[in-house]
């Protein structure tokens, strides 16, 4: 009875050895995605600017690790730049990314970890803000007790994984968009787009 | 003798625990670089420097925690001490990504397009004054010119 005691005085105290920590940029980063479909169509390199990132939460230290906006910010601006699809000039870019980080579903406790995360994006034309390319991804990530002990850096790891999995997502998905269905020129219609497809992703 | 087992598990957990975080290294050489363009060379570049930023405040933010953990002892127990973090996934990132841009610049050049700036030299110079900054620092306890991160 004095073990158990003792077990569940040591699983207090490593509970609860940590405060939360907010995700971090370098760990949400996708890094260079799909660079060879990048390569090979000379149009898409450098054709947007990231617009307004709106959703997320900033993370309370006596509660849950979150995902901070200007973090997400960050973290998308720095990807689309690694994949060669950012502008070097904002207006030079035909087109404009908006993203809504909508929700972070993520679990109190547990050994695996499992977030889900929900972002909106949406590409528009930027003379006349004509739609291109909507899409809301889904995407799951797990950190587990191999990651780390701790269950306030396990849940980091978790939200961090699925920021870039979700990030890389949109990179291929967008890319994909793009070969399929060119951007118009001079004044032809745009393709119907994606709109509001919702794409659910289960990854790691 | 039970609570001494306790203590001898508690602070196993611990040694076990408190190497950081899984590190998440970008891959040096990728099997498109051939294929990069001057745009997409000269982008990735400059992505992994914001990152190599990112990565050292990082670095001195965990040096902050370690400090807190360890004075956490007083308030939780040693515990506090699996939050410790020796920086070894940092620090290999950081390695990982000085490399890759290695990479990038040699590309650039192979392929005629613009020289990649800052160079990569320049950039492992301020790290290093920085650290030592730092290192001065911490044994005078007074900042040191550089002590933080651009």
């Amino acid at each position: 009875m004095r073990v158990i005691g003792y077990l569940a005085l040591v699983a207090c105290v490593v509970g609860l050895a940590a405060c939360a920590k907010p995700a971090r940029v370098a760990q949400m980063s996708s890094g260079a995605v799909d660079s060879a479909r990048i390569a090979d169509n000379a149009t898409i390199q450098g054709s947007l600017e990231l617009g307004p990132v709106t959703g997320g939460e900033e993370t309370n230290p006596l509660w849950t690790s979150e995902v901070g906006p200007a973090e997400f910010h960050q973290a998308l601006d720095q990807s689309l730049q690694a994949s060669g699809l950012l502008a070097v000039a904002p207006d030079s870019a035909p087109f404009v990314l908006t993203a809504n980080l909508v929700e972070m579903d993520q679990p109190l406790f547990g050994a695996d970890v499992r977030v889900t995360s929900t972002v909106d994006y949406e590409v528009t034309e930027r003379v006349g803000g004509a739609p291109y390319f909507k899409k809301t991804l889904v995407v799951g990530y797990t950190a587990d007790f191999s990651d780390a002990l701790l269950g306030v850096e396990r849940l980091r790891l978790a939200n961090e994984g699925s920021i870039r999995v979700n990030i890389s997502a949109f990179v291929q998905e967008f890319v994909t968009f793009w070969i399929e269905n060119p951007p118009a020129k001079d004044g032809m219609p745009l393709p119907d787009g994606s709109d509001a497809a919702v794409s659910l992703l289960q990854l790691n | 003798m039970r609570v001494q087992t306790m203590g001898l598990l508690a602070l196993g957990l611990i040694v076990l625990a408190a190497c950081g975080r899984p590190a998440n290294e970008v891959q040096v050489t990728q099997s498109s670089d051939e294929r990069l363009s001057c745009f997409q060379l000269n982008s990735q570049y400059q992505a992994n420097l914001d990152a190599v930023g990112f990565i050292r405040q990082e670095d001195i933010n965990r040096e902050s925690d370690n400090l807190g953990a360890v004075a956490g002892v007083l308030v939780m127990g040693v515990g506090s001490l699996l939050a410790l973090d020796d920086g070894s996934a940092n620090e290999a990132e950081l390695t990982a990504m000085i490399a890759r841009n290695r990479r990038l610049s040699s590309l650039a050049e192979t392929k005629g397009c613009d020289p990649l700036l800052p160079t990569m030299d320049t950039v492992e110079a301020d790290i290093a004054a920085a650290a030592a900054a730092r290192a001065a620092e911490r044994d005078q306890g007074q900042p040191g010119p550089g002590a933080n991160v651009d």
